[in-house]
Formats: structure tokens, C-alpha cells, sequence
């Protein structure tokens, strides 16, 4: 069935790809220097992991994914937003407790157009959420659920993404920190592109205030839920094919052994020469964020390029930078 | 004990080992036991002792171990090897001897840590170097260093260290060229280990040392170690080849020969944000009238601070005014406004100043801003803002700033008329009174007298019978040698048709104003008074007699008198008292009720209604009348406060205001004011001679100029003075000696000067001259015509003036004293500072303390300032001149006299005439405050001495000769002719030569013509020496009037 399944993906899979980077090409029209951010944007709805994009007030944070989903062509109760602060409620993000059910003694919440129910959320200021917030976030993130009554129920998020001004370092908030595989920053732009701001941000609000919107609907929700389909299919025929889960390095066809060892050894040097804190999950995670990139911008083997992804795993900002230069240079580095 | 055998050095042990193999067991099959002690002889290094091997026989080889019998105790092993006991720093067990050599991985947490220091790379292919290098210098690395091994087998190999390599270049060389590169880390010195791979022993090697100098030692994981000899480590650099991997060419640049300049604009723009205070202000058409509206609400003090400078340009018709505030940086600005354009300096630049609100743009460095606008010393540049955005940058003199004070004149305006009257009455004409009949108000006994009104000395008869009360013998004055004892100065009046009691009271009277005022003196001219009938006069005498006879025998003789002549006073019939005899009236009053003794039992009665009586008179008594009346209701009362009160108000108004003119009896006023003038009386007057004498001496000198110009004014001059005593003939000779100019500029200055010559002798023909002089000017060019219509000015102000040679001095002294940082610091500064204030405050003890002090500095450097020591010597004369009456200020005199020929001496520097001379005038004018004439014209001919240089400037010259003028006027008038007469000749001598720039520019003239006229008027007045007169006995009054009321006390008084 899998295989039929991928073979019928397979076929949609060109103009899926080309839909879906069309989403990224053509957003970037009408932002400055943001292909970076809209890059990630697409490769994390894409393998339905949660993007967090850190910057200032101002840098275009709501806006980028707020045209993302324009451009998915979603219905407002397919999207959800919320800003949080350290008094918002649960109730607030995933639904008021339904009053006529707590009679009966049922604990539910009514979830229509909140977080349970929606395709993509966008949460500002997520770290500034408490800790009643915290647990409910990380069991929707990781789990993909939430619950009802006592009962688990399977939220309909695929996407996530969150935005935040500064990324705290408190303990309490390594678990969502590390929820959030990739973080990319927002920067300022106005040093550098004075003049296509001023320009591109008139053009924004013109078509705003006209209510036109001409990168609507260049892809679906629907293309991106069949990608990660087909990706992870393939990923589940490549470990029938190879035995154990045929990510063993050498024999992933996929991913080089060479590229494959170039992986390993960034990750490790990072974690040995920069101290960051790179989990075991977040090296599978990244694995498919790889994979991912891959079959999206170069049709499906890892190659260094991809590797750059390991760019945006830090966890504090003062390490974004140095980083990113780290990760660069090794990955000039002849193999 | 057991046995056991030792090694040395983990080298030792590695062979053994090694030599050993696998197959090395142990006795009884127990574990090997390995513990590593300290070494027995080298405490810091480590041995090790190897209990339970079996010996199979101990094999000859390097380093073999020694057997010993040792046995461990605790943390110790003793064995009989050595005497002392070794302490035991590791202890380990293992089954097989090969387990304590071969190395073992390391753990995570170790794999994990960061790599600092060193590692070694040996690396066997050539290539995989160059990758080496090339990958740890794309990863920002280059502390690389290499060497070239030969190894046993011949081959060569690279030794590569990099200090603190990338973890990945490690992982790349332990993965991708694990064949090729071999990793190593310093596990001691000359021990290295293999990456990742820790040898058992490894805190023995670290301990060990270098054991061999010769040889480095590598360990591998397979438990094998190889030596190798110590490297020289080279710089990669030198190793390797770089070559630019991109198209380039390579050229050498020269320095260009044209160097550019580059102009940037300097603008002048408004400031957008914050203010200033202006410090500068130019002043508008209305600038005079605004000065004077903010001078209304200035007080004499802050003067001080403001400086006024009027400058001309040559393309405006109009004075610019400008008005400067001289800032401290403690109090800061004053926040005054006198309108007009407001100035502030720019970025603290002194010299530099912008209208408010304006700022230049770009800021630059502050010396570029000297450079650009040319800043110089003794100038302020300002930027004055004209029409068309256009700025007129004037540079202004900063000499040409004065303090406002000198441009000002209080007139006095609310009380004019009052005071215009008490000049009319105070100036006494002697003769008018002696012609006038008897006064009406004068006691009836005198109306015998009428027809005898010159009484004779002898009628003074004896005191004792004249005045109640009793006196001692030696008291009583003799009436026949009363004028005897008198001794008198010249007199300037007719008095021959004086009798010898007005002769005695005129000479009494100018006794008191020249010599001070004693209470024999004061107890004579009551007496020459009261024979002469003048009972007003005798009551304000019997006062001022009272006031000195504090705790004498005379007191109470006085105090009858008083009593006497008040009573007398108040006989005088009410209808015949006129509205000026108030004064006297009143205070015949005020005492004839104070003296009266209460009745008895009636003393609160008598306090009630004496204490109301005075309260409503007290304003219109003098000083030492309140002083004196209302003692004897506070000896009664006992009123402490009122007491106190009284005390205060009466210092804190001397203090504020000074002591009034009414406190001056009458007819001293009127005495002084006489003896100002002399009349133009022929024969036997003195003064007159001395006045003549002194102005021929002048016109002989006067008659060698050669200047016709200097001829015309010189003679106008002394015509002008000859008249003004009287002698008209010769003023008249000297006009028509006269010829009249061809030169319409030089015509004008002959007839200007004529006319002020005229005025003294005939006013219309004064007047119709100056029609004449109208008519001329026309002809003349505009310099002249400005320069004589001030000329003109100044005579006229200066005909208005109490003493015209002063204000002629004053204009002169503009620059005599510099104030600023230079001058305002040292000892002598702070004693100065300090005398001020001790003369305003009147405060005796404080003001001699200082005097002395500065006249007696330690440090005689403090001295040496040409320019300050002129100046705190004045300070010091102002001191003298208020002090030297008490018994402390008395003291200094001497202490200055001998001062004045000690304190030139310190000036080291010789070459100041100017302020040399400056000093020396005022040196002779301390001596003429303390009456020592001869040491005063000794010092005025040293002044004349440095005057008299020929390197002097000529307006230093005028300056001190000024200075110098000033003083000699004190002199009496036959002391005067030498010094005026040297200073015409050197004036002479100066500015009368051919071509000279004061003889041909009008302004300049009018400077020598000025300097003439003040050398002319020191021949002839006496302002001086009366006004000084009188001043000295204003202050000794003020003075013993603080001291009485700071001594005494009628509460004590009338406990005791």
C-alpha cells in the first residue's frame, strides 16, 4: 500500500515542489531580505515542525506568517493567532471550558477557532506564556494532542509558528526551547535596505488598504500535508528496503556517507566547542529537516548544502552568529 | 615484609613490560599489585613498586628494576631500601602486567571536554600536511608549527602542532585519515599519548619529568611507545607555499606630487536646541538710556562686574556701545539684560563670541577656530549680525573695556532741591556775616555787644568763669597766649578785618578739620563761641566737646553747658525762629529735656514722656545727639535691647550709608568749603604767592615750546588758572601774547582755549569767542570739530565737578590697575581682600591686624609684582587714612613710614616705570595721610624719577604723571612748584618735538591738552589738600563714634 501510495505521490510530487517553492519565491517579493526566514518557514511547514523566529517589535515577524498563510489559502478557522502574555488563560489559546458540560460534571473545552482546531498557529511572545500555558503548548506540540475530559484527543495543528523578542534562558523553558528545532532571526532591515523597505512596506499597505492580496492561494495546505506524506514514506520504504531503519550511515541513499559524517562531526564539534545543547531528538528532527530541504529545493539527496541547516539550532541568541559562521566554515572545509 | 620490585621511572616500567609481555603471573595467582610511591630521593616525582610478580628472572636491560623487601602500611611503605618511610600516592590492582600499560579510551565526559593546548599531528603523507594546514587555517587557526621526523625505518614524516585546534579537524584526521594522521596530546613533558586514549599510568608520566632530555616519548593505544628526538618546531608559514587562488595583477602606486585641498564651508546657523546667557551685548540707538534703566536697580557692588566699551567704525556715523559682564566661575551670570544684541562666547573659547542662538556648523577642533578667525591676545572677535545675512567679524580691544563705574555719575534727583540748599548754607561767607546785623534769635546779653563786635583774646577771660563747673589748673588756657599755643596754617582770608576772637575761632576750626579733633581744641572753640555770642554754634560745640570728654574731669562742666545753652536756646522767642533754625532748635530741646533729672518718684513719669519726646525727634538728631540723649534714658531705664538696638542702627547706617554731611557741624562744612577757594587778594597771602610762584615757574618752562600748537594751549591754560585767582592781568598778558593761526584746526584749538581762559576773567567776552569758535569749527575737519566739543565737554563736566583736578585724574586712570587671574591671587591679595572688608565694616582691631600683616609679609616675593604692590599700597593708604586715630592705628604709623622706603626695594623687576612711578605716588600719598611731608616729596621725586624715563610710553607718561598730580595737590602749595615744574619740562622734552603724532592727530592733542590743564591746576588749587582735610576728619568722626558705641554701655555703667 505504501508503495502504490508513494508512486501516486510520486507523480504529484513535481508540481507539488514547484507549488510550494513558488510559496517561498513569491513571498519574498514583498518582504526585504526575508528569503532566509521564508525559506525555513516553508521547510518547517513542510515537515510539520515548529519554526520559532526571533526579533525585535517591528521586523515583520506576524506579517510573514500571516501572508504564509494567505498564501496557503486558508479559511480563518484553519488559522489560529494569539499573542501571549504571563496572564493569558488556557482557555484563551485552546477554548473556554464548555459551562454546559461542567454541569454534567465533563470537563471540555469549546475549541472552535482556537489552537486544537486550527491548521497553522502562530503564538507571539511564547516564552512570555506561564506555566499552565507551558504544559498545555509542549503536550500540542510534541504530542499533537491535547485533552478532553481527561481523555487525549488529536488536535488538527500542523503547523506551528512561534515568534518571540528574545529567547529567555530560564530552566523552565528549556523543554519548549528545545521543542523548536530551528530558530531564525528577524533582523532590522533599514540599515541596509533603506529604500526597498520604504518601497515594498508602501506597496504592503496599498494592497492592503485595496484588500488585494496577489500571493493568495499559490499553494495548498494540501500540497504541504502530501509532501511530508511522501517524505515519510519514503523515509518508512527506505528502512524496509535496507533493513533496521536504513539510516545507518553508508547506506542511506539519501544521505551520503560523506555528507552524512559531515553531519555527525558539526553536531559534535558544537556541542563540544560552542557547549550547545543538542538533544537526541533534535538530531533526528534535524535529520528529517535535512531530508526534507533536500527533496524540496534539489529533488531528494542531502548534499552540504542542506547542512546549513545546522545554522539555526542554537538556543540563545548571542550564539546565532557565531554559529552560523562555524557551521559555515566547516562546511567549506574540503571532505 | 615481601618482596617487590622497584622502578625508577614509568619508562622503566613501560619496558619491563613490554619485555615482560603477556605472559608475566603472579605467585599465587592473586592480581598484581601496583602502588606508585613517592620517589625516595626526588620527592616530587613518583616511583612504582610491583608486589606479587613471579619472577622468571629479572633480564639485563635498561632501567631494571630493583628488587627490594618492602611492605605497605596504611598509606605508607616501608621497606629496607631506604630508611624513612615513603608515602604511598596510588594504589591498583590488575590481573595481567600489560593492563597498567596499554592505554585506555577515554570517557564520555572526557571526550566531551573542550581542547585546550597543544596537539600533535605526525603525519606521513605530504599531502595529507598541506590539508592540515589548509583545513586549520580555513578554520581561522594558524598557530601551526611543524617539524621533520626521520623515523628507524628512514621514512619521513611531518610533525604538526597546532596550539588549540578545531574538534573537527581531529575528527577528520581520528576518521578520513586515520591511516595517515595520528593524533596525539601532551600527556607530561616530552610524553604524549594518543588522542582519545589515556595511559594508566598517566599521572606518572605527568610526574615523572623529562627522564630523558634527548628523547620525547610517544604512547599508542596498542600499549607501544616510541622516542623520539626533541623537535625544533618551525612556523607552517615557512612550510608553505601560498599562492592567490584569483586573477590578480600586482602594480606599485606613488605618491601623488599635488596634494588637494579640500574646502569645506563654515556655516553660521541658528541653534536648534539650548541657550546661553549673553556675556556681551551691543546695545541699540537707545543703548545709553538702557544702561541707566538697569543701572537704576544696580548697586554700587555689582558695578563691578560690568564693562563698558565704545567703539566707532569706520563706515557708521554712530558709537557702538558695548556692555561685557565680568563672570566668576563660582557665581556665575547676573542675569541682567541690557537689550540690544546679546553675545555669548562659543564653545568656551574667551575670545570668540556669537550672537545668542547662533552656532557654527560643522564643529571643529577649537584651535581651528583660533586660526580661522585669526584670535589674537588683548582682542574679542565678535560676530555681529548685520543686514542680508551678512556678519561683520570685530575684533575689539579688550583695553578698550572700563568698568562701568567709571562712566558713572549719580545725580541726585528726589532730594536735589534740600541738598542744593544745605550747600547754599554751608558755605559761609565769613565777610557777609561779619557785615550783617545782629541776628534777631542771638541771646539779649550780646545786644551790649552790638557796635563791639571784635572782641579781643583777652576777653576770653578765665574758662572757669565762662563755663559752669570747675577745671583743673593745668587746664586753665591763658587768653593772651592762646593763639600761641594754636599753631595755624597759612590763611587764604582777609583777616585783617578779623578780631582776635573770630581770628582764634577760624584758627581753631581749621585746627580740628587739619589736626583732628581733641577735646582741648573742641573746649577752646566752645569758649571762642560763647564769647562771640554764636549760642547755636556752642551747643553743637559743647556736643561735639561731650562726645571726646567721656570719663574726664570736663564732663560734667560740658554737660552744664549744654544744659546752659539750650536753655538759652529755647528762650528765643517762637515767632522770631525761622524754618532753617529748626535744627538747632531742635536739638536744644531734644537735651534740654534728656538733662533734666526726673523729680523724685516721677523717674517712670519722666522715662515715659523723655522716651516719647525723643522717638519723635530722633530722625532729625546726628548720630552722636541720639547717641548721647538716648544714654540717659537707657542709664535709667536700663533698657538692654533698646540699648542694643540704638547700637545697631546707628553702626548699621554709618556702615550702608557712610556718615552724613549733617553730622559735620555747620560751620566746619563752611570752613572747608572756604578755605577751598583763594580769593584774589593781593599782598601778604601766602597762598596766593605760592599760586603765582608755582604758575610763573610753569610759564617759563611753557615759553621754550616749540610748538605753536602746544604754545597756544599751554598759554591758554595758565591765562585760564592766572584768573581763577584773581591775577587777570596776567592772564590777559598771556592771551594777547598770543598770535592767531593761519590753520583753521589749529585756530580752533587756540580759541577753545581762549574761551575757557575768558571765563575767569569776563564771561562775555567768553561768550562771544565761543560764537567765534562756532564759525571756526566749520572750517575744520571733522576729527578736530569731535575732538574739541569733547574737549569741551570734559571742561564743562569739569567746571561742574567738586574737584576738577580729580575728575581730570580720574579720566586718566583708566588703565592704571588690570584686574584678572594675574593680579587677583598670593598673600598679599588675600590681606587686601580681607582690609576691604574690615574698612567697610569698620572694624578697628581686624583692620590694624591686617595693615600690619601686609606691611610685614615673610615672603618679600609676595612684593615683587610690579603691577599688584601699586595697587594694595592704595588699599593699604584707604586703611591708614580710616584707622590712624585710635590707639592701635597710631601704632602703624611709624611700621608704614618705615615701610615706604623698605617695599620698592622688592620689585626686582626694574625696568616698570610706569608702575614704579604709580607705586611711589602712592607711597607719598600713606605719607601725607599720616602728615610726613618730607618723606611724601621724597617719594613723589622718585616717582617723578621713573616718570621722567625716557623709555616710557607717552601715554604711561601721561597716566603717571597723573598719579603723580593727584598727589602733589595734597602738598600745601608752596611744596608743590618743584615737582609740577620738572614734570612740565619732561612733557616738554617729550611731546614737543617736530613731527610727533600727538601734535598732528586731533584726539592725541586733546590728551596733551588735558594733561596741561591738570599740571596748571595743581599749581593753583587747594581742593585737594581741604578735600582731604576734610575727609580725614570725617573718618577720624566716624571713627570715634564705632568706637564710643562699641565701648560703651549704660546698663554697666549705671550697675557699676
Amino acid at each position: 500500500m505504501s508503495r502504490e501510495r508513494i508512486q501516486e505521490l510520486a507523480s504529484e510530487m513535481e508540481g507539488i515542489r514547484q507549488r510550494i517553492n513558488l510559496v517561498r519565491t513569491r513571498l519574498s517579493e514583498f518582504f526585504v531580505d526575508k528569503e532566509e526566514v521564508l525559506d525555513l518557514m516553508t521547510i518547517c511547514a513542510a515537515a510539520q515542525e515548529p519554526l520559532l523566529i526571533v526579533g525585535k517589535p517591528g521586523t515583520a515577524k506576524s506579517d510573514l506568517v500571516v501572508k504564509f498563510c494567505q498564501a496557503l489559502g486558508l479559511s480563518g478557522d484553519e488559522y489560529f493567532e494569539y499573542m501571549l502574555t504571563k496572564f493569558t488563560e488556557p482557555g484563551e489559546i485552546i477554548g473556554p471550558v464548555d459551562i454546559s458540560q461542567l454541569k454534567d460534571g465533563k470537563y471540555f473545552r469549546r475549541t472552535g477557532g482556537k489552537l486544537p482546531d486550527c491548521k497553522i498557529a502562530f503564538l507571539d511572545e511564547i516564552f512570555k506564556s506561564n506555566s499552565a500555558i507551558l504544559n498545555t503548548l509542549l503536550t500540542i506540540i510534541n504530542e499533537r494532542k491535547f485533552y478532553q475530559d481527561g481523555q487525549p484527543v488529536p488536535v488538527n495543528l500542523k503547523m506551528l509558528f512561534a515568534a518571540t523578542n528574545e529567547i529567555p534562558e530560564f530552566e523552565e523553558l528549556g523543554a519548549l526551547r528545545d521543542r523548536f528545532i530551528l530558530k531564525v532571526e528577524s533582523k532590522s532591515v533599514r540599515d541596509h535596505s533603506f529604500e526597498s523597505l520604504v518601497s515594498k512596506g508602501l506597496r504592503n499597505e496599498t494592497l492592503k488598504s485595496f484588500n488585494q492580496r496577489p500571493w493568495e492561494g499559490i499553494a495548498s495546505l494540501d500540497d504541504f500535508l502530501k509532501f511530508r506524506e511522501y517524505l515519510d514514506l519514503l523515509m518508512l520504504d527506505q528502512g524496509s528496503q535496507h533493513g533496521g531503519d536504513g539510516i545507518e550511515e553508508g547506506k542511506d541513499p539519501y544521505f551520503p556517507a560523506e555528507v552524512f559524517a559531515l553531519f555527525r562531526r558539526i553536531i559534535k564539534t558544537l556541542a563540544v566547542e560552542d557547549r550547545l545543547d543538542i538533544s537526541d531528538r533534535k538530531i533526528v528532527k534535524l535529520y528529517k529537516l535535512m531530508r526534507t530541504r533536500a527533496l524540496l529545493f534539489s529533488g531528494g539527496v542531502v548534499t552540504k548544502d542542506d547542512l546549513t541547516l545546522l545554522q539555526y539550532i542554537p538556543d540563545r541568541l548571542k550564539d546565532f552568529e557565531p554559529v552560523r559562521e562555524k557551521v559555515a566554515a566547516l562546511l567549506r572545509l574540503t571532505v | 615484609m615481601r618482596s617487590a620490585l622497584y622502578f625508577d621511572t614509568p619508562t622503566d616500567f613501560c619496558d619491563f613490560v613490554k619485555l615482560q609481555g603477556d605472559k608475566a603471573t603472579t605467585k599465587d595467582g592473586s592480581l598484581f599489585e601496583f602502588h606508585r610511591i613517592s620517589h625516595p630521593i626526588r620527592p616530587a616525582n613518583s616511583a612504582l613498586v610491583l608486589f606479587n610478580f613471579k619472577s622468571r628472572g629479572i633480564h639485563r636491560f635498561i632501567g631494571q628494576p630493583k628488587s627490594i623487601q618492602a611492605e605497605v602500611r596504611g598509606d605508607l611503605l616501608i621497606s629496607d631500601k631506604w630508611d624513612h618511610e615513603l608515602p604511598v600516592i596510588e594504589t591498583k590492582f590488575a590481573k595481567t602486567l600489560v593492563e597498567m600499560v596499554n592505554l585506555s579510551p577515554w570517557s564520555q565526559a572526557r571526550a566531551d571536554q573542550a581542547i585546550s593546548g597543544s596537539v600533535l599531528f605526525r603525519v606521513k603523507s605530504p599531502t595529507q600536511v598541506a590539508a592540515l594546514i589548509s583545513d586549520s587555517l580555513q578554520l581561522g587557526n594558524d598557530r601551526i608549527y611543524y617539524a621533520t621526523l626521520i623515523s628507524d625505518d628512514q621514512t619521513d614524516s611531518t610533525l604538526l602542532r597546532i596550539d588549540n585546534p578545531s574538534f573537527y579537524l581531529i575528527q577528520c584526521c581520528l576518521e578520513d585519515r586515520k591511516g595517515d594522521v595520528e593524533v596525539y596530546y601532551p600527556t607530561a613533558e616530552a610524553v604524549f599519548t594518543r588522542w582519545g586514549w589515556e595511559h594508566p599510568l598517566q599521572d606518572w608520566w605527568k610526574q615523572s619529568g623529562k627522564e630523558r632530555e634527548s628523547s620525547w616519548i610517544f604512547l599508542d593505544e596498542s600499549g607501544d611507545f616510541s622516542h623520539l628526538e626533541p623537535v625544533i618546531w618551525q612556523e607552517a608559514y615557512d612550510l608553505t607555499d601560498l599562492e592567490l587562488d584569483f586573477q590578480h595583477r600586482r602594480e606599485y602606486s606613488r605618491s601623488s606630487n599635488e596634494a588637494p585641498r579640500f574646502t569645506i564651508p563654515l556655516r553660521l546657523e541658528k541653534k536648534a536646541s539650548g541657550t546661553v546667557e549673553p556675556e556681551l551685548w551691543l546695545l541699540d540707538e537707545g543703548g545709553i538710556a538702557q544702561i541707566e534703566s538697569a543701572l537704576q536697580i544696580t548697586d554700587d557692588e555689582s558695578l563691578r562686574f560690568w564693562q563698558l566699551s565704545i567703539q566707532t567704525l569706520e563706515n557708521s556715523s554712530r558709537d557702538w556701545l558695548f556692555v561685557r559682564e565680568l563672570r566668576s566661575k563660582s557665581k556665575g551670570s547676573r542675569h541682567y539684560d541690557f537689550g540690544g544684541i546679546g553675545f555669548a562666547r562659543y564653545r568656551g573659547i574667551n575670545d570668540l563670541l556669537l550672537p545668542l542662538g547662533y552656532e557654527l556648523q560643522p564643529p571643529l577642533r577649537r584651535d581651528v577656530y583660533r586660526e580661522l578667525f585669526q584670535l589674537e591676545p588683548g582682542f574679542c572677535t565678535v560676530l555681529i549680525p548685520e543686514e542680508n545675512s551678512q556678519f561683520l567679524i570685530l575684533k575689539i580691544s579688550e583695553r578698550s573695556f572700563d568698568s562701568l563705574s567709571r562712566f558713572v555719575d549719580y545725580i541726585v534727583e528726589r532730594d536735589a532741591a534740600e541738598l542744593e540748599e544745605l550747600m547754599e548754607r554751608s558755605i559761609f561767607d565769613f565777610k557777609e556775616y561779619l557785615k550783617a546785623p545782629r541776628h534777631p534769635g542771638l541771646t539779649a546779653a550780646e545786644s551790649s555787644d552790638e557796635g563791639n563786635q571784635k572782641k579781643s583774646v583777652s576777653d576770653l577771660g578765665d574758662l572757669e568763669t565762662e563755663l559752669p563747673g570747675t577745671t583743673t589748673g593745668d587746664e586753665k588756657a591763658d587768653g593772651a597766649s592762646l593763639l600761641d599755643t594754636i599753631n595755624h596754617p597759612e590763611s587764604e582770608l582777609d583777616e585783617s578785618s578779623l578780631g582776635e576772637l573770630e581770628k582764634a575761632e577760624l584758627q581753631l576750626e581749621r585746627k580740628i578739620v587739619a589736626h583732628g579733633q581733641h577735646l582741648e581744641t573742641w573746649c577752646q572753640l566752645l569758649h571762642c563761641k560763647n564769647q562771640l555770642g554764636k549760642t547755636a554754634d556752642s551747643l553743637i560745640t559743647a556736643i561735639e566737646a561731650l562726645w571726646l570728654a567721656r570719663g574726664s574731669s570736663r564732663e560734667e562742666m560740658i554737660t552744664q553747658s549744654i544744659v546752659t545753652l539750650a536753655k538759652n536756646l529755647l528762650e528765643i522767642d517762637p515767632l522770631t525762629v525761622t524754618l532753617e533754625d529748626q535744627e538747632w532748635m531742635r536739638r536744644a530741646a531734644v537735651f534740654r529735656i534728656v538733662l533734666n533729672d526726673p523729680l523724685p518718684g516721677k523717674l517712670d513719669e519722666w522715662i515715659s514722656e523723655t522716651s516719647s519726646f525723643l522717638r519723635e525727634h530722633h530722625s532729625g538728631l546726628r548720630a552722636k545727639e541720639q547717641w548721647l540723649a538716648w544714654g540717659q534714658i537707657l542709664s535709667k531705664n536700663q533698657d538692654e535691647r533698646r540699648e542694643a538696638q540704638l547700637r545697631e542702627e546707628i553702626r548699621n547706617r554709618i556702615a550702608e550709608q557712610g556718615l552724613g554731611l549733617e553730622n559735620t557741624p555747620s560751620f566746619l562744612r563752611s570752613r572747608i568749603f572756604l578755605d577751598r577757594k583763594i580769593t584774589g587778594e593781593t599782598g601778604t597771602l601766602t597762598a596766593v604767592e605760592n599760586a603765582i610762584a608755582n604758575l610763573a615757574s610753569l610759564q617759563s618752562v611753557a615759553e621754550e615750546f616749540q610748538s605753536e600748537r602746544l604754545v597756544h594751549a599751554a598759554s591758554a591754560v595758565l591765562a585760564r588758572a592766572y584768573s581763577n585767582i584773581g591775577d587777570i592781568a596776567r592772564a590777559e598778558a598771556l592771551l594777547a601774547a598770543v598770535s592767531e593761526s593761519a590753520d583753521p584746526c589749529a585756530r580752533a584749538w587756540e580759541t577753545m582755549f581762549r574761551i575757557e581762559a575768558l571765563r575767569g576773567i569776563d564771561q562775555s567776552r567768553a561768550k562771544a569767542t565761543d560764537d567765534n569758535l562756532q564759525a571756526i569749527l566749520k572750517e575744520a575737519d571733522p576729527e578736530t570739530q569731535r575732538a574739541i566739543e569733547e574737549l569741551k565737554e570734559t571742561y564743562r563736566a569739569r567746571g561742574d565737578a567738586d574737584n576738577p583736578a580729580a575728575f581730570l585724574a580720574r579720566e586718566n586712570r583708566s588703565r592704571t590697575y588690570p584686574r584678572g587671574p594675574g593680579t587677583e591671587k598670593g598673600a598679599l591679595f588675600e590681606l587686601s581682600v580681607d582690609l576691604e572688608r574690615h574698612i567697610t565694616a569698620g572694624d578697628e582691631v581686624g583692620a590694624v591686624s591686617v595693615m600690619r600683616a601686609m606691611m610685614t609679609l615673610e615672603d618679600k616675593s609676595e612684593y615683587d609684582h610690579h603691577v599688584k604692590l601699586p595697587q594694595f599700597v592704595e588699599t593699604l593708604v584707604a586703611g591708614l587714612e580710616k584707622f590712624k586715630w585710635g590707639d592701635r592705628g597710631t601704632t602703624l604709623i611709624p611700621l608704614y613710614e618705615e615701610f615706604t622706603g623698605r617695599v620698592p626695594g622688592y620689585v626686582t623687576a626694574t625696568n616698570n616705570q610706569f608702575y614704579g612711578s604709580i607705586l611711589h605716588s602712592n607711597l607719598a600719598h600713606g605719607l601725607l595721610v599720616v602728615e610726613n611731608i618730607e618723606k611724601a616729596i621724597h617719594q613723589l621725586n622718585l616717582a617723578f624719577d621713573l616718570i621722567n624715563d625716557s623709555s616710557l610710553s607717552e601715554l604711561d607718561f601721561i597716566d603717571a604723571g597723573s598719579a603723580l598730580i593727584r598727589t602733589t595737590e595734597q602738598l600745601p602749595l608752596g611744596h608743590r612748584k618743584s615737582i609740577i615744574t620738572h614734570l612740565l619740562t619732561s612733557f616738554r622734552e617729550k611731546f614737543d618735538v617736530p613731527h610727533s603724532p600727538y601734535l598732528n592727530n586731533e584726539r592725541l592733542f586733546a590728551v596733551l591738552a588735558r594733561s596741561l590743564d591738570q599740571i596748571a591746576e595743581a599749581a593753583s588749587s587747594k581742593d585737594q589738600v581741604s578735600l582731604q582735610q576734610f575727609r580725614s576728619y570725617h573718618l577720624q568722626d566716624e571713627f570715634i563714634i564705632l568706637q564710643r558705641i562699641q565701648e560703651e554701655s549704660f546698663i554697666k555703667k549705671n550697675q557699676s
